[in-house]
């Protein structure tokens, strides 16, 4: 009987379908209408007595919106995207130019470039907090010596601890950046660049009139990827600054994060949430959107 | 005219080598730094030593890490739940991916949409929700808390539907013809035809799982299932004692270096398909 089930296809597919759609159910789509829920009550992970579970309309929304903390947060996320999508636009892009010839040993410098990549985001912010270092005989402050800059702070002073932040996320995101440009520059035909060599092109004018027209696809893609990753900045901050000091690392994931599990309000954080997945959503959607469009044209 | 080649691409080669030296740096600092005592380190920080082998070189932060802090406890851990979500997100994903790539049923459009509309759904805003779903089912702090919520994931299933539905369909009507059960044309044929899937889906999960920690941070608590990523950043919360905490970032990075010195091309391939990391 139970061998019959297998042979009859819809049966099967059902069957095979089955572990993968209860884990999605579980961990995915039930949490997910579990945030719009409680974004409307007063949810807290240990309820008081005297104060049950109860319907609070819009009232998580409004603390939400009109809270310092979020506020800051949005502050800071969009301060961290602008900081760091324009360095992970053009960076890499550069890299993949220097790269993308048929020299030896090119292999190796495009595998240490990317190696930043499979080391764990914990273990980068360590070892970047080590360089960054407040005392004046850290690393990164013996360098800007010799160029004769004053000691500073980093990740300890309010003014520049985000930017230290984007840094190294620069530094480890560079190569992953990197592949994707290589990948699309050796899309382009050899071809194009060959006629251009007899018509006389210069190497300028070979980026700036195939290589980079050509690329405008890939271009919109790491713009639209990095944006959408910047806004998910949490591990580095949860390892070196906890948002601090003094809020100016607090970014959307840490605050919903904080007041989830440290603060226990799963209300207040499932209206975060919510917030924060619309915004991920207008993203996504003008990414789509661009890339549909750049595909007819 | 060769001369003037010659020049740009030693320019090129010295360029690339100044570009790579900042890549490389890092790590190796981390690296060496791990045999040094924590004095040692904070001499050697404003010089070139910071980068080599200097005064006296032991193994005894490691020996702190594995004799006293038990590290090779939270090692395990790691490894187990990686390796553990792994074995069953390839399974599952696959066999759903297989299903909704190769089977004909009622239901498959509705199914394939909702897998699509999921893959915009960012884990971090489910992430607290998900915390209280686990909790209810009582498994804070349980290693199958690291485990059960990676079986599936709608990014993977996208990828082994899209393999599967290019998949010749002829070789499934033959099978079928020869009285092969659908699990067994599944497992008998199509999973050993999928193996570079499989060592995508493997690689991007294993850098994932290997790095979480927020999640882990949310439903772990005692000693005994802590994972390396936890233990690393409540070490280094604790104290400034780099030394050890050296020592346990190379612990964390040593094997993922491991595999992928050895499955590079893999694994740049793997990961030039998706973002990962957050």
């Amino acid at each position: 009987m139970k061998k019959k089930l297998f042979y009859d296809q819809k049966t099967a597919a059902w069957l095979m379908c089955a572990p993968a759609m209860a884990t999605l159910l579980i961990f995915v789509v039930i949490p997910f209408f579990m945030s719009f829920v409680y974004s409307f009550t007063n949810k807290q992970f240990v309820m008081g007595v005297n104060n049950p579970l109860r319907f609070v309309g819009l009232e998580n929304y409004k603390r939400v919106l009109t809270s310092g903390d979020m506020i800051a947060a949005a502050k800071n996320t969009v301060k961290y995207t602008v900081y760091v999508v324009p360095a992970l636009t053009i960076l890499p892009l550069l890299l993949a130019l220097l790269l993308n010839n048929r020299l030896k040993g090119m292999t190796i410098y495009r595998v240490i470039c990317f190696s930043p990549q499979v080391i764990s985001m914990a273990v980068v912010s360590i070892v970047w907090a080590f360089i960054l270092g407040s005392s004046p005989n850290s690393m990164m402050n013996t360098i800007m010596g010799l160029l004769g800059i004053l000691p500073q702070g980093w990740l300890k002073d309010p003014s520049q601890s985000l930017f230290s932040i984007a840094v190294m996320s620069v530094w480890s995101a560079i190569g992953f950046n990197m592949i994707i440009y290589l990948s699309g520059i050796q899309f382009i035909s050899q071809d194009i660049y060959e006629a251009a060599q007899m018509d006389g092109c210069t190497p300028v004018q070979k980026f700036f009139y195939i290589t980079f027209p050509m690329l405008k696809n890939t271009v919109v893609f790491i713009v639209m990827t990095n944006i959408v990753s910047s806004l998910k900045l949490f591990t580095q901050v949860l390892v070196l600054t906890k948002g601090g000091p003094m809020k100016s690392t607090i970014s959307l994931v840490y605050l919903i994060y904080e007041t989830g599990f440290v603060k226990m309000q799963i209300g207040v954080s499932a209206a975060q949430s919510v917030v924060f997945f619309v915004v991920v959503m207008v993203v996504s959607m003008i990414q789509s959107k661009v890339l549909l469009k750049e595909e007819k044209a | 005219m060769k001369s003037k080649k010659r020049k740009i691409s030693m320019l090129l080669y010295l360029s690339l080598s100044l570009i790579a030296v900042l890549f490389i740096l890092p790590p190796i600092c981390l690296f060496v730094s791990s045999f040094k005592t924590s004095n040692q380190i904070s001499v050697d920080m404003s010089n070139i030593f910071a980068f080599l082998p200097h005064g006296r070189m032991s193994l005894e932060n490691y020996f702190y890490l594995f004799g006293k802090l038990n590290v090779g406890r939270f090692f395990l851990n790691s490894l187990v739940s990686s390796a553990a979500s792994i074995l069953l997100a390839v399974l599952f994903n696959a066999m759903m991916g297989f299903a909704l790539g190769m089977l004909k049923f009622r239901g498959k459009g509705f199914l394939i949409s909702l897998v699509l509309s999921l893959l915009i759904v960012p884990s971090e805003a489910v992430i607290v929700n998900k915390m209280i779903v686990v909790n209810a089912m009582g498994l804070i702090d349980h290693m199958l808390a690291l485990i059960l919520p990676f079986m599936a994931t709608p990014f993977y299933i996208f990828l082994f539907y899209q393999h599967f539905k290019d998949m010749p369909f002829d070789l499934m009507e033959a099978a079928v013809m020869d009285g092969c059960s659908y699990p067994q044309i599944f497992f008998k044929i199509m999973l050993p035809l999928s193996k570079p899937v499989i060592a995508t889906v493997s690689i991007l999960l294993f850098i994932k799982r290997w790095g979480d920690l927020a999640w882990p941070a949310m439903v772990t608590r005692s000693n005994a299932i802590k994972v390396l990523p936890l233990a690393l950043q409540s070490f280094y919360g604790d104290m400034n004692d780099w030394g050890p905490i050296f020592a346990m970032g190379t612990v964390m990075t040593v094997p993922v270096m491991i595999i992928f010195v050895l499955f590079q091309k893999q694994f740049i391939q793997s990961i030039a398909m998706s973002g990962i990391k957050g």
